[in-house]
C-alpha cells in the first residue's frame, strides 16, 4: 500500500512537472524561433557581415538570382582565407610572442579556419595536398520552412525587402539564430502591409495575398 | 454537324446503373469490420501514439566544396540536346535543377521537333534515374573493369578471325555519322566484320520498294504540310509512324482554318488508331482489303477502269496532282510498291515526297536479320555485338535465336537494361541514357542534331562509338570522339564560312544546324514487279506498336505503363481488340480471355471490344511481355486488399511477336491469319473510362431546350459559310451569383482547339512529369484511383465500324463560380484574385465533397502516400511542386508555378508579363498546338481572341460554374451530313 501511494505521488509529480516545462517552452508545432544550433564551424556572422562589413549577397550570391539564397561554398571561403589564416588578434600575440623569443615569426592557423583547410582538402597552412579530395562542410539548416510552402528569395530583393527584415540583425550575431517564427501570419503580416516603404514601385506592387502565392 | 448525332464513351452509358456502380467485385458488402469500427479504433490509437511525438529534426544544408560557374542552387539551366527515346529524333530542351535534368521539352527552333514532344520522350527522362539499369561492365556475370573488357573482347575477335568465322555488328538504324565512321574502321581493321541495321518496328519494305522503284534504298521524307489530299493506308503517322511529331506539326499547317481550303485526310485502316481518329473520312478494312484497294487506286488511276471507293478516291487524288500524298504503313513490299506507283502517277515526287533529303531514322533491313539467322545456323558466326534492339524478344523467330546465340563464343550486349537478349550474351556494356551522353545525329539528311550530357554519368557506361572505335584502336573521349570526325568532315558539309570552334560551338548551344545533305541520285522510276502477295480472308491479326509501348523498349517505364491508350483508354495491359459482332458471334465479353493461335504458336489474352473495328481483324499492340516489368509487381500502395499488377506470366501484357510471320524475308505485322478460341478464363482490364465520366442530365438543360453535347463538331464548308455553325447558341443562364469578384491583375483562361487535339497524350505524361503526379498500379487504376491531373475524355458516334471518334482533354477547368469550393468545410479550395480555383494542401483535410460536387470530375484523392522509396528515382521530382501525401485532394494548378515564375522574372526584369511568357506543361508539349494559354484582361492576348472566337464553347454550360477552360469545335473536311444545324 505504502509502494503504490509512493508510486501515485510520483506519477502526479511527473506530470505535473511535464506541464510546468511544456508551459514555458510551448509553441505550435514546426515553429523553431530562436533555434541557434551549434555549427561545425564557429562562423561570426558579427564579424564577416558586422566588423568586416562583408555584403550579405557576397557569400549568399543567389538570393537575387535564385529561389534558394544558398550557403557559399568551401571555395568561396577560401577567397579570403587563401590569405586570412587567423585573426588579427592572433597575429599580434604571435609578433610580440617572436620578438620576446628573439625568433622569426610563424605562420599560424586559428581552429576555426583550419577546418575550412581541411574541408578544402588542404594542409594546416591551407596548401593543397596532392591526391587529397575535400569534403563539404555539412552546416545545420537553421531557417526551415515545410515542404508544402514555396517561398523564394528573388521577388523579396526585387522587392527590396531587407535581409534583416526576416533574418534580424545578424551584424550583432556571433552564432546564427532564428529570430521570427516563419509563421504564414507572420509572413502575412508584411504581405498585408502597405507596401509604400519598399524601393520598388507602387504599380510593381501588388497584394499577394492568394494561397497559391506560395501554396502548390 | 448533324441533329441526331450523338457522342458517347463506352457503351456503359446505355445502361447508366453500371456506371455508377463500378466493378462488381470491388462492391463491398457487410463485414463484421466496418468503417465506423475501424475509424474508432484507429481513433484511439492515434489518441495514444500523440503522447510520442517526435523532436523536429536536424536538417543539414551541404554547400558545393567547389563553386561550379554560373551555377546557382534552385535555379534552371536549359540546354539543347536531342531525345533518342522513340527514333525520331526530336529536338529537346532539357530543364537542368541542381545539376540533374528533370525535365524535356520540344526545342521550337528544331526543325523535326519543332517545339512539340511526343509523350514517349517526354516520359524518357524517368529512365535516366533507374536503380534496376547496368551499371557496370560485367563478362559472364561479374563485374570486371573496361580494360578488362576490352582485352577480353579483343582476344575472342582475333580467334573467329582466325577460325573464319564472322563478326557481326547488329544494331538498329544507326543515325550518327561519328558512329558510322568509326564502324567502318573497325570493319577495315576486322575484313571479316559485318555490320547489320535493323528496326524492331520495321520499315524494312518502304526502303526496299524505293529500291525497286528508284534504285536506291531510301526512306524519303513525308511534308504533309504540303498535301492538300491525305490519303493514308493503315499507316498511323500521327501517332507512331517514323516521325509523329514532325507530322503532327506539318499536318496542323495545313489546316488553317483561316484559308480558303484545308488539306483532306482520308484513312484506310484496320485497327482504330488516333491518326484515324483524326481523319476528315475513316474507313474499316481488312489488310487483304486495303491490298485491294491500293490495285484499284493504281488501276484507276492508269486506266479510269476501276469502280467503287478505289476510284472515288483516285479521281479525288487526281485532282491534286503534286499536291496529294499516299502513304502506308503495313509492311508489305507488294503495297508499298503500289504507294510508289500512285505516288509517282500523281507527279508527288519531291514535292510532297521527297527524295532529295530523305529520312534517315530507320534503315533497317528484315532481310538482312533474315540473312544473319541463317548464318547462325551454319556456324559462320564467331562474334555477335548487338547494341538497341533485342532481337530475341523483337523478332518472330527469337526463341532460335536465343538458341543460336549459345553456340557464339562472344557475344556482347550494349544495353542500358537488362533484356531478354543481353541475359543471353555473355559480355555486357552498360551503355549510357542519352541524357549523359555525347551524339552526333543526322535524322534527316541535312540536318545535324546534337546530344551533349545533362548530367555527369551515373554508372560506369560507354557507348557503342568509343567501345567500337577503341576496339579499331582509337581510344579517346567520348567527346573527343565526336569532335574530332566533325573537325575532319565539316568543311565539306557545312553551310556558311565559320570556323570550326564557331561552328561547334553554336551545334553545341542550339542543338542542331542546317548541313549540306549528301548527294544522292535516285533513278528513273521504274514500274517494278509486284511480287506476289498472299493476303488471306478471314480472322486475321495486326500487330501494331501502341502509342505508349512502341517496341517494348520502354517498357520498364512506369509512366508510359500507366498513360491510358488513347483510343481504349487501358493501362497496364494488351489484350485483344475485336469489333462487337465477332465478339457476340463467340460469345465473348470484354475480358473474357482467349487463346489466339497462329504458325503453331498461341498466346492467351483478353478481349476489348473496340467500336469501328473492322470485323476479320483483332488488332494487338506489340511492345508488352517484356522480361524486366517483373519489377512492377509491388508497384503502388501496399494494403491488405492490393491485386497484382503482373498477369499471370509475371509480366506486364503478353508478348506476340512470336506470332508474326516473313513474307519476301520482311517481317508481317498486320494481315497474318489467326484463330481465336475462348479458354473460359476472365482478366480485369485497368480502364480509365469506365468511370469519371461527365454526365449531362436532361432536366439540366433550360426550359424547352435540349441538353448541350460536350463535343461540338462541323464541317470545313459549313465554317466557312457560317464560323459559328456546329454552336448551341441562344440558351440563356439563370445565376444566383452575383458578379463580384473582378479579377483586377490578371486572369488566366485556356482554350482547347477539338479540331486540332489528336489525342496523342503528350500533355499528360508532360503533365505528370511536371507535377510530380504519382503512378498508382494496375489495381488502383481499376478501382478508379488515378491520379492524372489531365486526361483525354474519349467519345465514340456512329455505329458498326463507321464511327467517329473525337477527343476531349480534360483538366480543372478553373471555374469562376466553381461548384468545389462553397462546399469544402475547411476553405482548402478557394479562389485566387486571378481566377485560378487553388488547392492548399496543407488545409485540406480530405473529405472529398469537393471532388462529389465537381461536374468535370477532375478532382484527384490521395487515398495513400504513394511510393517515393527509391533515392535515385526521386531526382526526378520536380522541387517546385509539392509531393503531396495521404488524404489531400489534388488537381490541375494551371502549373502555378510557371505563372509564379514567369512573374518573379518579369518583376525582376522590371517588364510588364508579356503573352505567351507563360507556357503550361501541357500546352508546350503539343505537337498540334491544340492548347492556348493566357491573360483573359489582355485584348490582345491569344486566348482573348480565342474566346471571342465563335467556335469558342464551355462544356457544361448550362450549370454556370462559368469555367475559364473553353473548347473550339470541332472542324473536318467533308461533306456536309444529313439534317442540319442544331439551333437551340
Amino acid at each position: 500500500m505504502q509502494r503504490q501511494l509512493k508510486l501515485v505521488t510520483l506519477l502526479i509529480f511527473a506530470v505535473g512537472l511535464l506541464v510546468v516545462l511544456s508551459n514555458s517552452t510551448f509553441r505550435m508545432p514546426g515553429n523553431q524561433q530562436n533555434y541557434e544550433p551549434i555549427q561545425p564551424i564557429e562562423f561570426s556572422h558579427r564579424l564577416h557581415a558586422g566588423e568586416m562589413d562583408i555584403p550579405c549577397q557576397y557569400c549568399h550570391y543567389g538570393a537575387s538570382q535564385s529561389r534558394h539564397a544558398g550557403i557559399p561554398a568551401t571555395s568561396v571561403c577560401m577567397n579570403c582565407h587563401k590569405y586570412v589564416s587567423a585573426t588579427k588578434e592572433d597575429f599580434q600575440l604571435e609578433e610580440q610572442e617572436a620578438v620576446s623569443d628573439g625568433r622569426e615569426m610563424e605562420s599560424i592557423t586559428s581552429i576555426e579556419i583550419s577546418k575550412i583547410y581541411e574541408a578544402m582538402g588542404y594542409d594546416s597552412l591551407g596548401k593543397p595536398i596532392d591526391g587529397k579530395e575535400g569534403k563539404s562542410v555539412e552546416w545545420i539548416k537553421v531557417h526551415n520552412i515545410p515542404d508544402y510552402v514555396f517561398f523564394s528569395h528573388k521577388p523579396h530583393i526585387t522587392a527590396g525587402v531587407d535581409c534583416a527584415d526576416c533574418h534580424g540583425d545578424v551584424t550583432s550575431m556571433e552564432r546564427i539564430k532564428q529570430t521570427e517564427d516563419l509563421s504564414m501570419g507572420w509572413c502575412l503580416d508584411c504581405h498585408r502591409k502597405d507596401h509604400e516603404s519598399l524601393e520598388a514601385a507602387p504599380e510593381r506592387t501588388q497584394l499577394l495575398l492568394d494561397c497559391a502565392t506560395c501554396h502548390y | 454537324m448533324s441533329k441526331d448525332k450523338k457522342y458517347w464513351m463506352s457503351k456503359n452509358e446505355i445502361s447508366a446503373d453500371e456506371v455508377v456502380a463500378g466493378p462488381a467485385d470491388l462492391q463491398t458488402t457487410s463485414t463484421d469490420w466496418n468503417r465506423r469500427d475501424f475509424l474508432k479504433t484507429a481513433g484511439f490509437s492515434l489518441a495514444a501514439f500523440m503522447t510520442a511525438c517526435s523532436k523536429t529534426p536536424v536538417n543539414k544544408a551541404i554547400p558545393f566544396l567547389i563553386q561550379p560557374e554560373e551555377v546557382i542552387p534552385g535555379k534552371a539551366y536549359w540546354y539543347a540536346s536531342t531525345s533518342h527515346a522513340c527514333g525520331s529524333g526530336c529536338g529537346v530542351l532539357v530543364k537542368n535543377r541542381d545539376s540533374r535534368p528533370i525535365k524535356l521539352e520540344g526545342n521550337p527552333d528544331h526543325p523535326v521537333s519543332q517545339g512539340g514532344l511526343c509523350p514517349v520522350c517526354q516520359a524518357s527522362v524517368i529512365e535516366l534515374y533507374d536503380s534496376k539499369r547496368l551499371f557496370n561492365p560485367m563478362i559472364s556475370e561479374e563485374n570486371v573493369t573496361w580494360d578488362r573488357l576490352n582485352t577480353n573482347v579483343v582476344q575472342g575477335f582475333r580467334k573467329s578471325r582466325k577460325n573464319g568465322q564472322r563478326i557481326v555488328i547488329l544494331t538498329e538504324t544507326i543515325t550518327s555519322p561519328s558512329t558510322k565512321y568509326y564502324i567502318q574502321k573497325f570493319l577495315k581493321k576486322y575484313s571479316n566484320a559485318k555490320h547489320i541495321e535493323y528496326d524492331p518496328i520495321s520499315y524494312s519494305s518502304i526502303l526496299d520498294a524505293h529500291e525497286v522503284s528508284y534504285g536506291k534504298r531510301i526512306l524519303p521524307q513525308y511534308h504533309f504540310d504540303k498535301a492538300d489530299m491525305i490519303l493514308s493506308l493503315d499507316a498511323d503517322f500521327l501517332g507512331t509512324w517514323i516521325s509523329p511529331t514532325q507530322y503532327t506539326k506539318d499536318y496542323r499547317k495545313n489546316r488553317s482554318l483561316d484559308a480558303d481550303h484545308i488539306s483532306k485526310h482520308v484513312q484506310i485502316e484496320s485497327r482504330v488508331s488516333i491518326t484515324g481518329a483524326k481523319a476528315d473520312k475513316r474507313y474499316a478494312k481488312s489488310v487483304s482489303e486495303i491490298f485491294q484497294l491500293a490495285q484499284d487506286i493504281e488501276h484507276a488511276l492508269q486506266s479510269n477502269k476501276a469502280h467503287g471507293l478505289g476510284s472515288e478516291l483516285a479521281t479525288e487524288l487526281k485532282q491534286h496532282k503534286g499536291k496529294s500524298l499516299v502513304i502506308s504503313g503495313i509492311n508489305d513490299l507488294s503495297i508499298q510498291i503500289l504507294v510508289n506507283r500512285i505516288n509517282n502517277a500523281l507527279e508527288n515526287i519531291n514535292k510532297t515526297v521527297n527524295h532529295r533529303s530523305p529520312s534517315k531514322q530507320k534503315n533497317g533491313s528484315d532481310l538482312a536479320v533474315a540473312q544473319l539467322l541463317s548464318d547462325m545456323k551454319s556456324g559462320q558466326v564467331g562474334a555477335l555485338i548487338i547494341d538497341g534492339v533485342n532481337p530475341v524478344y523483337d523478332l518472330p523467330e527469337g526463341e532460335q535465336f536465343s538458341r543460336l546465340m549459345e553456340s557464339i563464343p562472344i557475344t556482347i550486349a550494349f544495353s542500358q537494361k537488362e533484356t531478354e537478349t543481353s541475359s543471353q550474351c555473355n559480355t555486357i556494356c552498360p551503355s549510357p541514357h542519352y541524357l549523359e551522353s555525347w551524339s552526333d545525329d543526322e535524322f534527316t539528311s541535312g540536318i545535324l542534331s546534337m546530344t551533349q550530357p545533362t548530367i555527369q554519368g551515373l554508372g560506369n557506361t560507354r557507348t557503342l562509338r568509343k567501345s567500337i572505335a577503341s576496339w579499331a584502336g582509337i581510344e579517346n573521349d567520348e567527346r573527343i570522339l565526336v569532335r574530332n570526325y566533325w573537325k575532319k568532315n565539316y568543311s565539306t558539309r557545312k553551310k556558311g564560312s565559320q570556323s570550326f570552334n564557331r561552328w561547334w560551338d553554336n551545334l553545341v548551344h542550339d542543338g542542331f544546324v542546317t548541313i549540306k545533305p549528301f548527294p544522292l541520285t535516285m533513278g528513273i522510276f521504274r514500274q517494278g514487279t509486284l511480287p506476289k502477295s498472299d493476303f488471306k480472308k478471314g480472322l486475321t491479326l495486326v500487330a501494331y506498336p501502341s502509342l505508349q509501348m512502341l517496341d517494348g523498349r520502354h517498357s520498364e517505364n512506369p509512366w508510359l505503363q500507366e498513360m491510358p491508350d488513347p483510343i481504349m483508354k487501358l493501362t497496364w495491359d494488351n489484350v485483344a481488340c475485336i469489333s462487337q459482332i465477332k465478339a457476340d458471334e463467340l460469345n465473348l465479353n470484354q475480358g473474357d480471355i482467349i487463346q489466339l493461335s497462329s504458325n503453331n504458336t498461341s498466346v492467351e489474352l483478353p478481349i476489348y471490344i473496340q467500336e469501328g473495328q473492322h470485323n476479320d481483324v483483332v488488332a494487338v499492340a506489340l511492345g508488352y511481355g517484356r522480361e524486366g516489368t517483373q519489377r512492377f509487381k509491388n508497384i503502388g500502395p501496399d494494403w491488405i486488399q492490393k491485386k497484382d499488377t503482373l498477369g499471370e506470366n509475371e509480366l506486364v501484357g503478353e508478348r506476340i511477336t512470336h506470332l508474326l510471320s516473313r513474307q519476301e524475308g520482311n517481317i508481317v505485322f498486320s494481315g497474318i491469319p489467326v484463330s481465336m478460341t475462348p479458354t473460359g478464363k476472365k482478366a480485369d482490364l485497368a480502364l480509365t473510362q469506365t468511370y469519371n465520366t461527365l454526365a449531362n442530365p436532361e432536366n439540366t438543360a433550360p426550359p424547352s431546350m435540349k441538353v448541350r453535347p460536350f463535343i461540338q463538331e462541323t464541317t470545313f464548308d459549313e465554317y466557312k459559310k457560317d464560323p459559328s455553325s456546329g454552336a448551341h447558341h441562344g440558351h440563356q443562364v439563370v445565376t444566383l451569383w452575383k458578379d463580384d469578384h473582378p479579377y483586377e491583375k490578371h486572369h488566366w483562361g485556356m482554350a482547347i482547339d477539338l479540331g486540332a487535339c489528336t489525342g496523342c497524350s503528350a500533355c499528360v505524361i508532360s503533365c505528370q512529369v511536371e507535377n510530380n503526379v504519382p503512378v498508382v498500379g494496375k489495381d488502383e487504376v481499376y478501382r478508379r484511383r488515378d491520379m492524372a491531373w489531365m486526361r483525354i475524355d474519349r467519345y465514340y458516334s456512329g455505329e458498326g465500324d463507321d464511327i467517329d471518334v473525337a477527343f476531349q482533354p480534360m483538366m480543372c477547368q478553373h471555374c469562376d463560380n466553381s461548384p468545389c469550393e462553397p462546399v469544402c468545410p475547411v476553405l482548402a479550395t478557394v479562389h485566387s484574385s486571378e481566377g485560378l480555383n487553388q488547392q492548399v494542401y496543407n488545409r485540406c483535410v480530405g473529405t472529398r465533397f469537393c471532388a462529389n460536387n465537381c461536374p468535370y470530375k477532375v478532382r484527384r484523392f490521395n487515398w495513400f502516400d504513394y511510393a517515393h522509396n527509391d533515392e535515385l528515382e526521386n531526382m526526378v521530382l520536380n522541387p517546385d511542386v509539392t509531393v503531396r501525401s495521404r488524404g489531400v485532394m489534388e488537381k490541375c494548378s494551371m502549373c502555378i508555378q510557371r505563372i509564379q515564375e514567369a512573374k518573379i522574372e518579369a518583376k525582376a526584369k522590371g517588364l510588364p508579363l508579356a503573352d505567351g511568357d507563360i507556357k503550361l506543361a501541357c500546352q508546350q508539349s503539343c505537337p498540334a498546338d491544340a492548347i492556348t494559354f493566357g491573360d483573359l484582361n489582355d485584348p490582345e492576348s491569344d486566348i482573348s481572341k480565342l474566346v471571342e472566337d465563335p467556335r469558342h464553347y464551355h462544356v457544361l454550360e448550362e450549370l454556370n460554374a462559368r469555367p475559364t477552360v473553353g473548347y473550339l469545335t470541332m472542324v473536318r473536311n467533308r461533306e456536309e451530313e444529313k439534317g442540319g444545324n442544331h439551333h437551340g
